[in-house]
């Protein structure tokens, strides 16, 4: 919503106004251990939660990494441990075996992490996601619609499951490689992007047509308009369930990572569920999140396109 | 109820004690003799009683004297006075018409032009009137003036950045301004995204911002009021005033139905970028689909001696349609009806229609879709009385209700055909108020302002009374209960005193001090979570989570003219206390949320500040400068470790200077220049990577940490006026202007953020492991006007 507005804003005052690159000269705060920890319950899968530090902001080095931690997770609802081991610097790792996983469903998990003399703990749940195969996923070829080129869009077919309070996290796969710019980061609640509160009357129905759209985006270094995709390409979608703290989380961290220009909203902290068992210890950042997942991917083939008008 | 009565009953036996001896009164319209408008605020004057009586907003006067014959001064800024002997040996009306202009004046004696001297003799203070042909001569952005960026070059009055929508008066918030036009609230004054403002200046009369002091007879808002009068269309002959410029054009017509009876204006507006671009970027939506318009329009009919009766309304809309279609519009419709009931007592009723609504539409192949609508609306009664009881008071009371609904989204969703209504509910609110002032001359030297508001607020269902936890400011509170109200009961009700005071104290003819107290309570809110306020910000009622905001405001000034007048001159001080400001938590959900009151925090807020103005009045050369000093800081619990911040739009010197210079009578230049203190910005101190994305941090949780650098512009305009010989009515006007002369690149904001430019290509090979890379983070400064803008606009008259 303020996305689009913002558009508009900004092509009222493309004409006059102009962004520069500035020093700014801010003294950094004290550093504090940042988690990374998001698993998922698909079996076979390496497992990685890193472990690192926070740095000046506008220094733009790379993160120095916490080795020597201990690394575990529980499922709360089986009482399985998984002790996350260093495979490489700053990385704690769990290989799981071909059918094993880290549990199912419904399941609840406890992260626990001993680094530096302190004892860091979050929750998660790993909720429900809607089904999502091959199949679902199609290839059109449209005029030129809202701004964008003519050319090859990929939408997809998936139905928010009925009840209201599903969230999901939508990325996409373009020949293989992750796309993983904040502009990238689709958050959904229930069919759409608004946040909390939805109402009931809206449940249940597919993914409204402006998020389906956002897989439409090859590259997406210059504002992050719907690019179209050319003969194979492959691309490859994954929606994966969210608690609706790491929703609030990630809809924080994309506001913030693109929050420029007149409509920008004063920069506050993105939230943590990362806590310190001992409350007047150090305090640390980051998200534990636990998710299911599914996939669905296309290879775009002459033969297997929709021709729309 | 029982004190206001009782209170009222003593003043009034004791004012009739004063009025025994024998008294006749004089009463009626000081009118333009041109076009028949009558004049807010002209004078009066006795001489030789040293009493005098200014016209209310109406133009309509009344004054009671002992019987005799004298020679009466009828003054206006700007206007030649006119001097005419009165013999008040019985109640007379009587209607004064006085001229701007020289060459046509007959009969009458000219002692001069008239120069203000009320900044000085009216007990008045924080107050500015704006002419709106001082408005019309000062350089204006793309040559198109505006009424809203005159303003901010008042003391006092500031803005959060260029194109930041609204203003922002001592320290308050753009919400906590009542904007009116003719008596109905505008909720967004803003057209183009805040560039220029609803008030098309042709139709524009009289324009007078209340900084504080504010009269008893406006409230529902606690920083100022913007009191904009549409002209009532002349009642002489028909007459029509335009102008083309780069951005849009504007034309209006009025003439007398009958002549000195009745009129009507009717002014338009409208842009045709869309237009003109058409031919060079085809059927390009992204500029094709922008526009905006608006249409403002008055009648009034002069019934008889003693009834009037008044019909206006605005109406306009921007719209931006590249496909994903966003419209926002404003209408206000007033009707009045003025009433002359006795020589002294004066009424106007008035009641008013006003709306603000904000669409939002994507549609794709009639089976994906999303709608989204809100609006504020309002319906109003008013009636208010001017008892013009003696020379030495006159007391205004009156009564006001006004009733809200507040639409705060509804929705509509079309997704793979299927189609669902959905959003909030519907909410209703009851204002009403009742309040008594009187203008009191007790001496030569001491003049007395004072006045009581009684306001209460009324929010009723159908509706959810929604109870919260309140554990941890700062952290989204959760609802723990809610329960159902039916229709009209009333789920909260608020009642608030405001009394308001004004006392002068004349030193001498040129010099006075002046103190000014008013508490306000404003009973709605605007959520806002940007720096610069969006159209699609959504105004919410207070309820039994949100507490309506109060403030009182003391102003203490100085007030000396120097040569006759011909320069004012000001020093005013001011501190205000602000209850109940409304800030949010951190990420705050204010979109399409049904529990949006946890998202909402509030807290108190201090303002405080000290304004110098010099103002040179007449002659060749005319214009003011202002030096402002001020703070503004709020203090929430949940935001910036519960400790003072400033405000985004805290500026602590500000310094304005516009100025005219008549070089002949066809040539005149006008400049602007503009200094201030750069405004403060919240800087992230801190970083980290979660999922290969760059994520600022704070450990100190600071608000508004750092400012940007100063801000300073000028503008230069020329106006080159047509051969002006009164054989020709078609009279014509070219004006040049220059915004930003020097093309600074101010800054509107500086903001951090990943640099996306610094990414040509994805290299997240292996989950996990370029979360460690570097990734860019880069300060960027905005400028919105960063170069020179030059403008041409051609008006016409006839």
């Amino acid at each position: 919503m303020k996305r689009y507005f913002y558009v508009l804003l900004l092509f009222l005052i493309w004409i006059t106004a102009c962004e520069d690159k500035v020093d700014l000269n801010i003294k950094p705060g004290e550093s504090q251990i940042v988690i990374d920890a998001w698993v998922t319950i698909e079996p076979g899968t390496k497992q990685v939660i890193t472990l690192s530090r926070t740095t000046p902001y506008l220094e733009n080095n790379p993160l120095p990494l916490v080795r020597g931690a201990f690394v575990q997770i529980t499922n709360q609802t089986s009482g399985r441990t998984f002790n996350f081991s260093e495979s490489y610097s700053g990385a704690y790792v769990y290989q799981l075996n071909p059918n094993d996983s880290l549990g199912s469903i419904g399941d609840r998990f406890m992260l626990s992490v001993q680094v530096e003399g302190e004892t860091y703990q979050a929750f998660s749940q790993a909720n429900r996601v809607p089904s999502f195969n091959d199949d679902s996923i199609f290839v059109e070829s449209r005029p030129q619609e809202f701004g964008n080129p003519p050319g090859l869009f990929v939408d997809f077919n998936v139905r928010d499951l009925p009840g209201i309070g599903d969230f999901y996290f939508m990325r996409t796969y373009y020949n293989g490689k992750l796309r993983a710019l904040p502009q990238d980061l689709i958050v959904i609640s229930d069919i759409t992007i608004f946040g909390r509160n939805f109402d009931p009357r809206q449940d249940g129905l597919p993914f409204i047509f402006p998020i389906r759209s956002t897989v439409n985006r090859p590259l997406c270094t210059d504002g992050c308009n719907d690019r179209p995709y050319k003969v194979g390409d492959t691309i490859t979608l994954e929606i994966l369930s969210i608690t609706s703290e790491a929703f609030d989380f990630w809809t924080q961290v994309q506001t913030q990572a693109t929050n420029v220009g007149l409509l920008a909203s004063p920069p506050s902290n993105v939230p943590t569920n990362i806590q310190n068992v001992n409350p007047n210890g150090k305090k640390a950042v980051g998200f534990f999140t636990v998710s299911a997942v599914v996939r669905a991917g296309v290879r775009i083939k002459e033969e297997n396109l929709i021709i729309i008008r | 109820m029982q004190q206001i009565r009782n209170w009222f009953i003593i003043a009034a036996s004791f004012l009739s004690y004063i009025s025994l001896a024998q008294k006749y009164t004089i009463k009626g319209y000081i009118k333009d003799a041109r076009n028949g408008e009558d004049l807010i605020g002209a004078t009066f004057y006795v001489p030789s009683l040293k009493t005098g009586a200014t016209t209310n907003e109406y133009g309509f006067f009344s004054l009671t004297l002992p019987k005799g014959t004298y020679q009466v001064e009828i003054s206006y800024i700007g206007y030649q006075t006119l001097t005419q002997t009165i013999e008040l040996y019985k109640d007379i009306t009587q209607n004064f018409e006085i001229n701007e202009d020289i060459a046509s004046l007959q009969e009458v004696e000219i002692i001069g032009e008239s120069l203000p001297e009320e900044n000085v003799k009216s007990v008045e203070m924080s107050a500015n009137k704006v002419g709106i042909s001082t408005i019309k001569k000062m350089p204006a952005l793309l040559g198109e003036v505006d009424v809203i960026r005159s303003i901010t070059l008042l003391p006092g009055v500031t803005t959060a950045g260029e194109g930041a929508g609204g203003f922002n008066v001592r320290g308050g918030g753009i919400d906590q301004n009542l904007v009116l036009l003719d008596e109905a609230p505008v909720y967004n004054s803003s057209r183009l995204l805040g560039f220029f403002s609803v008030f098309n200046p042709d139709a524009v009369k009289d324009v007078k911002l209340y900084k504080g002091a504010i009269p008893a007879q406006y409230g529902g808002r606690v920083a100022s009021v913007l009191d904009v009068r549409l002209k009532e269309g002349n009642m002489k002959r028909f007459e029509m005033n335009g102008g083309i410029g780069l951005l849009f054009s504007r034309l209006s017509l009025e003439a007398p139905f009958v002549k000195d009876r009745s009129s009507f204006l009717i002014a338009g507006r409208r842009s045709y970028a869309d237009v003109l671009a058409k031919p060079f970027v085809g059927d390009n939506p992204v500029v094709t689909g922008l526009f905006f318009y608006d249409l403002t329009a008055k009648a009034n009919y002069v019934i008889g001696m003693r009834d009037r009766i008044y019909v206006s309304g605005y109406f306009g809309e921007d719209v931006f349609n590249p496909g994903i279609k966003f419209v926002t519009g404003n209408a206000t419709g007033t009707f009045r009806w003025n009433h002359v009931f006795s020589n002294r007592l004066f009424m106007n009723m008035t009641t008013f229609f006003s709306q603000y609504n904000y669409r939002f539409e994507v549609e794709r192949g009639g089976t994906e879709g999303f709608k989204w609508r809100a609006d504020i609306t309002n319906y109003s009664g008013k009636a208010e009385f001017g008892w013009f009881l003696n020379a030495q008071n006159t007391v205004t009371f009156g009564a006001q209700a006004i009733h809200y609904t507040f639409n705060s989204g509804e929705t509509q969703v079309l997704s793979a055909g299927e189609i669902r209504p959905g959003g909030l509910p519907k909410k209703y609110a009851l204002e009403n108020a009742l309040y008594v002032a009187n203008e009191q001359t007790v001496n030569q030297k001491i003049s007395l302002q004072y006045g009581i508001r009684y306001s209460w607020y009324d929010y009723y269902g159908d509706g959810t009374i929604q109870t919260y936890n309140d554990t941890t400011p700062g952290l989204r509170r959760t609802l723990i209960n809610q329960t159902q109200v039916p229709k009209n009961q009333s789920i909260k009700q608020y009642m608030n005193w405001e009394p308001r005071l004004g006392i002068k104290y004349q030193l001498n003819e040129q010099t006075s001090l002046k103190l000014g107290y008013n508490r306000t309570a404003q009973y709605i809110h605007l959520l806002s979570n940007t720096v610069a306020a969006s159209p699609l910000d959504i105004y919410t009622s207070s309820n039994n989570n949100v507490k309506p905001q109060i403030a009182d405001q003391l102003a203490v000034g100085y007030f000396r003219n120097l040569k006759n007048n011909l320069y004012e001159f000001s020093i005013e001080t001011y501190y205000k206390y602000m209850q109940n400001q409304l800030d949010f938590i951190n990420g705050a959900n204010l979109f399409l949320n049904s529990q949006i009151d946890g998202e909402v925090l509030q807290g108190i807020g201090r303002a405080y500040g000290l304004e110098l103005y010099l103002k040179k009045n007449a002659g060749k050369f005319t214009g003011w400068t202002s030096i402002t000093l001020a703070r503004t800081e709020r203090k929430i619990n949940g935001i910036n470790r519960n400790e003072w911040y400033p405000t985004r739009f805290d500026k602590v010197f500000t310094q304005n200077l516009t100025m005219s210079y008549e070089i002949s009578k066809q040539v005149s230049i006008s400049g602007n220049f503009v200094f201030f203190t750069g405004v403060p910005g919240t800087y992230f101190t801190n970083r980290y990577i979660i999922q290969g994305v760059l994520i600022g941090h704070d450990p100190n949780e600071s608000r508004n940490n750092a400012r940007i650098t100063p801000y300073h512009r000028l503008d230069l305009s020329v106006a080159l006026d047509g051969k002006n010989n009164d054989k020709h009515r078609w009279k014509s006007q070219w004006v040049f202007s220059l915004y930003n002369v020097y093309g600074r690149r101010n800054p509107f904001s500086i903001t951090t953020a990943t640099d996306t430019r610094t990414v040509s290509e994805y290299t997240f090979i292996e989950r996990n492991q370029i979360a460690l890379a570097a990734q860019q983070a880069t300060a960027t400064r905005l400028s919105i006007f960063a170069f020179i803008i030059p403008g041409i606009t051609y008006n016409f008259k006839f």
